[in-house]
């Protein structure tokens, strides 16, 4: 089966960010889609189940917490692993995100090159 | 094929669906297609694959033919990224207007895509220069080790920048130069007349060949790139990477990232040495001040009493220990006082001092003479092999009758100061002590009466100076033991030290000064 890989987050601009970094696992054969809230990246998730999901803390309609909880409270998105993208500093946050079952972390701002390595890795590229 | 700077734009053009996507490629020509009725608009990227295609060739139109469509290139980052092709080809004026603007409007899309992902590609390498930073204070910050810097500063360049050899070099005095850290092969004899270079070199030994036209490299060549580490104006070494002939070569990007690297380095290895060294001054000082202690323990807190005699001191290191020492012991129905000065200063003279007041004291016996007792410490002093060190020494045994039988060995004279005012110099009855094992010492009496007051000293005290350089002298000193004859032992000790701070005001001791005063008060009963 084809990977799949979302980006979710509420800022156009680290939006870009994201996408210009893993826009080339497109080559690989890996869709890439884009959410702009919450509950936008839950109704990806749910339709498409990507295998990656790179998730922000802080979105509007839901946060980042509520969507990983939800994944991970359905059998169904069982295979869905998500990365929490938390500001730098935030440890509060990454204490949360143990809480709501995230499988891994990443701050930002990001290095592009560990974000990428991290994608590849997880999506079975590497 | 346009060159760009690798660190904002990608080497070759992203493909046409990056720049411009479908749907908004698709709603372009659809405000376009009330212009363009009876016309198919496609548009193709550079390997010729559909993206959009909208509109409808009218009916008997010569279809998608090569020959038979309106073709205008996409270009991006200089090089044509996709190709726009309307048929049939316009042959009606406002038809011909349209594909010119849509043309214009998707070029425009295009450029504007571009500038975009530059600024993100330039956001982007800030992020890694960022990370880059968090990374190295992580990595770096976690030691204040000089010795173990270069191998974490050196992996993480490695780690940024694949190369074949790699050295750190630091050469903190200059004069014994050589690699703190190293990993795989490197080219024998390079690092020194790199480390004479305070300036980034990126060295490509074939780059002379090849400018040559001769065969680009060969196997004794070597491409390597070298950055200083440079903190506070000063080179403390650098960074060595290099790469076999064959290997790709380092690329402005790569120096430019390893610069950053040794910046961040170099500050870190300034501060661990920085740290390093105030730890070493702080622990010599604890170390001087435990000695201070040990040495200010060695001096009776409490001066022994026997009737009719009162006797005071004051030991005053002029740094943290000295060579200066003052005891006072009882010896039998005799209180013994003595005072000292090891000719040297600091730990040696401390030790020495310490050695002299322990050999002194075991030398002492009831019925024992001061001269003798002298001559004991001194023949126990040589033995003992003290290397040139030696003291001056006052000893007194300070009698219930009020007689003083003393020995002086090379000591500053004792004062002997008489109620009515009237001072006598206790003169030398000996060389100074460690000297000559074999020498004798000799020893004198005199009598003191009521109100007669012994004065003790070391030359700290006399030829103590001012800020101005001016010596308190043994006038003054004298004159001021004379006006507080009276005042007894612990009442002239403080006048004596209150005049002698008056004089020497803020400036600095240069020397130890010690002060023992004994009164005599008269018979007991």
């Amino acid at each position: 089966m084809a990977a799949t890989m979302l980006i979710a987050d509420d800022e156009p601009h680290i939006r870009m960010l994201l996408e210009q970094t893993l826009e080339d696992l497109e080559d690989e054969g890996v869709t890439l889609f884009v959410a702009s809230d919450g509950q936008e990246a839950l109704d990806v998730i749910r339709r498409e189940v990507p295998t990656v999901v790179f998730l922000d803390v802080m979105m509007p309609k839901l946060n980042g917490f509520d969507v990983c909880a939800a994944v991970k409270g359905d059998p169904a998105l069982a295979g869905v692993t998500i990365v929490l993208l938390t500001a730098k500093g935030q440890e509060v946050d990454r204490q949360r995100g143990v809480e709501v079952g995230a499988d891994l972390y990443l701050t930002k701002p990001f290095d592009p090159d560990e974000l990428h390595a991290t994608a590849e890795r997880l999506l079975g590229l590497a | 094929m346009t060159t760009l700077d690798a660190s904002s734009a990608p080497a070759t053009a992203p493909r046409l669906t990056r720049l411009l996507p479908r749907r908004d490629a698709a709603a372009t020509i659809g405000a376009f297609l009330p212009l363009l009725e009876g016309y198919l608009v496609r548009v193709e990227d550079a390997s010729g694959t559909l993206v959009v295609e909208e509109g409808a060739a009218a009916e008997g139109a010569a279809g998608g033919g090569a020959g038979a469509a309106w073709r205008a290139d996409l270009v991006a980052y200089g090089a044509t990224v996709g190709t726009l092709l309307v048929s049939p080809a316009p042959t009606e004026t406002r038809a011909g207007f349209a594909v010119e603007a849509l043309r214009d409007g998707l070029q425009r899309m295009l450029t504007a895509a571009a500038g975009r992902r530059e600024l993100v590609a330039e956001t982007l390498e800030r992020y890694r220069e960022v990370n880059l930073l968090y990374r190295l204070g992580d990595v770096l910050g976690g030691t204040l080790d000089p010795a173990a810097l270069p191998e974490r500063l050196l992996a993480e360049a490695l780690r940024l920048i694949p190369a074949d050899g790699a050295a750190l070099v630091v050469d903190p005095d200059g004069d014994a130069p050589g690699a703190s850290a190293t990993a795989g092969s490197l080219p024998a004899g390079r690092l020194l007349a790199l480390l004479e270079s305070t300036r980034t070199a990126l060295v490509d030994d074939a780059r002379p060949a090849i400018l040559a036209g001769a065969t680009p490299r060969d196997a004794t060549t070597t491409i390597r790139v070298w950055v200083p580490l440079r903190a506070r104006e000063r080179t403390l070494g650098g960074v060595l990477l290099t790469r076999p002939a064959a290997a790709a070569i380092f690329t402005a990007g790569d120096e430019k990232l390893l610069s950053a690297l040794a910046t961040q380095g170099a500050a870190y290895l300034d501060n661990a040495r920085l740290h390093q060294r105030s730890l070493a001054q702080a622990r010599m000082a604890q170390e001087l001040q435990l000695a201070h202690d040990v040495q200010a323990r060695l001096m009776p807190r409490v001066m022994p009493e026997r009737p009719g005699w009162r006797v005071a001191a004051s030991w005053r290191p002029a740094r943290e220990v000295a060579g200066d020492f003052f005891d006072a012991t009882l010896n039998g129905d005799d209180v013994a006082v003595a005072v000292g000065d090891v000719a040297d200063k600091g730990m040696a003279a401390a030790l020495f001092m310490a050695l002299t007041r322990s050999v002194l004291r075991a030398s002492a016996a009831p019925g024992r003479g001061p001269g003798e007792v002298v001559a004991r410490a001194n023949a126990l002093l040589c033995a003992d092999a003290t290397d040139g060190m030696f003291v001056t020494l006052a000893y007194a045994v300070l009698e219930p009758g009020g007689a003083v039988r003393y020995a002086n060995a090379g000591h500053n004279p004792p004062l002997l100061i008489r109620a009515d005012g009237s001072v006598e110099r206790l003169g030398r009855t000996g060389i100074l002590v460690g000297w000559d094992p074999d020498v004798e010492f000799g020893e004198a009496r005199v009598e003191l009466a009521a109100g007669d007051v012994l004065v003790l000293y070391t030359d700290g005290v006399t030829e103590a100076l001012d800020a101005r350089g001016h010596e308190y002298g043994e006038e003054r000193f004298e004159r001021t033991a004379v006006r507080h004859r009276s005042d007894g032992a612990a009442g002239a000790l403080r006048a004596l030290l209150d005049d002698l701070a008056a004089f020497v005001g803020e400036a600095l001791p240069y020397d130890d000064a010690t002060l023992l005063i004994a009164t005599y008060e008269g018979p007991p009963g």
